[in-house]
Parts: structure tokens; sequence; C-alpha cells
């Protein structure tokens, strides 16, 4: 984890936001470009060798070619296909390649494949950028301004997933609000650091557990209490994450999207996905539910739905490059189908204190019932539940 | 043909969402959005879509759809398309 590096705080965040607040207005798009440049490069080099720092060349080629994104333009639809290959290759070669080559060895394996840092993240916002442009959804910015915004190394990690038309009026206006801004700031990376420390990773002693070997050997409520035990430390890891986020982006004084909204207290699967991982639910909705849904496909209802399942299974295909995140994406597919069909079926719900009650309660363990799909392969989580309900 | 002033079309919009979000009670504002209109969900949002275009006899592009957040830029929209 970057978040937790004193090199974050003191070589790259402090400094950065210091320079960006005392800046004129012209200079401080490109301090945050030249200060995303230098954290990428680091971060990425720690981690993936040269190769890794090498891929800032993504970001340099995206920003030539955003240049030429105008409404209806056909180098949208180019931006669009790049960012989608950017993520192809170094997401999922392995992975699809791996399928066409079920149970043989894979003579396309990409034997040094290695994960640029961010990339799930920075594509989308290309994507989100070249699609916009090309419905004259945003102003094209300046260069700097682009470049800014896709190399905002507070979100560049692990989001949230900003929008350009939103950013851009951050990154203009006059950051005034100091103490302000840093004591809100400040908070909320502190915020982020305690649940990360003091919960994600205390629980760790037991979702650790959730492999193999493990889960052969556990009883059943072991096996209850690690699944319990996973979706508070999901919870906590990755709203710590969006909190350290949030938090440094703060300092700036920009704000950027808030990504979670007390998810588990939902009284409801579809409420539930609107609350968590919020800027990704939002991003799924409007590039891809929305357009499947508009491509009427069968009746109304039909398309919407198969619309629906199918938003989810790319979203778990986003999570991770694996049958299991699939499988969990369209696990969740069938609870908000289950859902919407419940719903036209019963009408609106009731106010009731028990039924409300009730329905969090249900909203809550369907969810993390489908972790173990989740954090296991297949095989590990067929395991888990069968061990779960047969003993 | 439909009335295409903003009270007329939001008028004609009342139907619609009460169909789309089986609510025969239910009546919408210009400031009424998925966050304070129950059962507005992104299935609904499509099906009244697809409602107001097939009723004003319009067409919307995806861009439009997806700036839509209240019934007001609905009403605005669909004002706006038609009128071409």
């Amino acid at each position: 984890m970057i978040f937790n590096t004193f090199i974050y705080y003191f070589l790259f965040l402090i400094p950065c936001a210091i320079l960006y607040r005392n800046l004129g207005a012209k200079f401080r798009p490109w301090m945050i470009a030249l200060f995303g440049s230098l954290f990428f490069s680091y971060f990425a080099y720690s981690m993936a060798g040269i190769a890794g720092a090498l891929c800032l060349g993504i970001f340099l080629w995206e920003s030539i070619t955003s240049r030429l994104y105008t409404r209806g333009s056909r180098w949208c639809i180019v931006g669009l296909v790049q960012g989608l290959v950017f993520l192809g290759i170094f997401k999922y070669w392995n992975f699809f390649t791996g399928l066409l080559f079920w149970n043989h060895a894979n003579p396309l394996r990409w034997a040094a494949a290695f994960l640029p840092l961010g990339i799930s993240f920075f594509t989308f916002e290309f994507y989100h950028y070249a699609w916009d442009r090309k419905y004259n959804r945003t102003e094209s910015g300046t260069l700097s301004e682009y470049l800014a915004f896709i190399l905002f190394f507070p979100t560049m990690v692990a989001g949230p997933i900003k929008r350009y038309q939103d950013f851009l009026p951050k990154l203009r206006a006059e950051p005034k609000q100091w103490v302000s801004d840093w004591e809100i700031g400040g908070t909320r990376i502190l915020t982020g650091l305690a649940k990360k420390f003091a919960v994600a990773d205390l629980l760790s002693a037991w979702t650790d557990h959730l492999n193999a070997h493990d889960v052969a050997l556990a009883g059943r409520r072991a096996l209850l209490l690690w699944l319990f035990a996973y979706s508070i430390k999901i919870y906590a890891d990755f709203s710590a994450y969006s909190d350290i986020a949030i938090g440094s982006a703060r300092l700036f004084g920009i704000l950027v999207p808030e990504n979670f909204d007390w998810p588990y207290g939902r009284r409801n699967i579809q409420r539930f996905w609107a609350c968590w991982h919020m800027s990704l639910t939002r991003w799924l909705t409007d590039y891809v539910f929305i357009p499947l849904a508009r491509l009427r496909i069968g009746s109304l209802k039909t398309h919407a739905y198969m619309a629906i399942v199918t938003t989810m299974l790319i979203s778990g295909l986003w999570h991770g490059a694996g049958l299991n995140y699939i499988a969990w994406g369209g696990y969740h597919g069938l609870l908000l189908l289950g859902h919407k069909m419940w719903r036209d079926w019963r009408g609106p719900a009731s106010n009731k204190f028990v039924p409300v009650f009730a329905s969090r309660v249900f909203t809550y363990l369907c969810v993390t019932a489908g972790y173990a799909l989740f954090t296991m392969d297949l095989h590990t989580a067929a395991l888990f539940y069968t061990r779960l309900f047969r003993g | 043909m439909p009335d295409l002033t903003a009270d007329g079309v939001l008028a004609e919009l009342q139907p619609i969402f009460q169909e789309a979000l089986d609510n025969p009670g239910l009546t919408v504002t210009r400031g009424s959005s998925g966050l304070n209109t129950p059962g507005w969900d992104s299935i609904a949002h499509i099906e009244i879509i697809e409602m107001v275009e097939r009723h004003f006899k319009v067409r919307f592009d995806l861009g439009e759809v997806q700036d839509l957040k209240t019934v007001g830029d609905l009403v605005d929209l669909t004002r706006r398309t038609a009128q071409h």
C-alpha cells in the first residue's frame, strides 16, 4: 500500500500541495502533472521495475490523442478503444488467452506480465473523457489541465474515479481555505489510516484463513466468522483508501467524489450499490448500463434486465481477472434482478420498523455471502459453500 | 400533437411517471429526481426515457440521456428535441 508510506506524504503529497497552493493559476496544473509523473514513475518502478515506470508513456500518449477528441469525432472512438486496449492487454491478456487453451499450457502466455500502477482506474478516466467529449458533455480544457486530471496522484491508485467536468472547476478555482482544507483533509487522512491499521489489518488474522487448506479443515462457525470478518475488513480497507485519497485531494483544495455512504446499512441491494464504491457504480451506470439498455434488444424490461446482469458481470471482471470475480459479478447481477422483480411484484416496500430492519439485515447477509466468491478462486469458494451448508 | 410548453410537457409526463414507477398517486415536479422519488432507479430511468420518446415521437442521444438528472432536465430536453 502506497498510502501508508512516509514517502507518499513527505516526498509527494505535502510538498506538492504546498507548492500548488503557492503557485499562480497557470502553473498549478503543471505542478500536479509533474508530481503525478514522479509519483507514478517512483512507485511503478518499485513495483514493476523499469517496464512499470515506462508506462508513464501511456499517460503522455493519451494526453496527446485527447487533444483530438471533439464532438462526434472518430478520434473519440480511438480514445475509447485505446483505453480498453491498455486495460485488456495488461490486465486480461493472460486470463483470456488462458481460457482459450483451457487445461493446456497457454502458448500465448505473457510470462513477464505486470499491472501498471492504477491501470484499472486511469483507463476508466480516459474512457470517460473520450466518451464525454464525443457527446459534448465536457469541455476539452487545456493540455496541462487534462494532464493534471489524469495524473492527479491522490486518486490514481484506488480512485475515487473522477469526472473531468467536476474536476476542472476545482482545478481552476483559487485554493484559499488553507486552514479548513488542511484540517478537514488531515482528519480524513488520519481516519483512513486508523481504519486501515486498527480495523482492516487487525482482521487479517481471521481473513487470511480464507484459503483452500484452512477452509478444508475449519468448522462451520469458523467459516462464518471468517466471512463476516472479511465483510468488515474489505469495507474498512477500501473505504480507508478512499478516505486517504479524498483527504489528500483536500490538501490541494480539491474536492473529489465520495466513494462510500454506509453501504452495509442499506435496505436493498440496489441501495447497497448506490452507496458502495459509488464512483464506480456511477461510471458503470453511465458508460455500460445505459448504453446497453438503450440497444433495445427484446422487450423494454427484458433488455433492461439483461443490461443489469451484463453490467454486473463486467463489474466483476473489472475487480479482477478471474472466473471467481465474474461469478461474483453475476451473483450481484442476479441479486439486483431479483430485487427489481420482487418490487415489481410486491409494490413499494413497507416503512414499518420490522420489515425495514429485516431488509437491512437480509441485504447485508446477501452481500456477505457473496464475498467467498470475491476472495477465493472458484474451486475454493465451492469448497467453502459446501462445508458451510453441508458441514 | 403534444403540448410543448414547459407546463404542458410536465403535465404529459405525469401519467408516464405514474405508469413507469407503478405509483398512480405520484405527482412529479421539475425538481423530482432519482434521489427524492421512490422507485426511480436505473431501470426505471431507461423505461421512462423510452416511454417519453414514444409519446413525444423523439429520440434522445446517449449523452443527453446520461445528463438527465431531474424531471426539469427531461422537460427541457423533450421540448428542445421535439421542436427541432
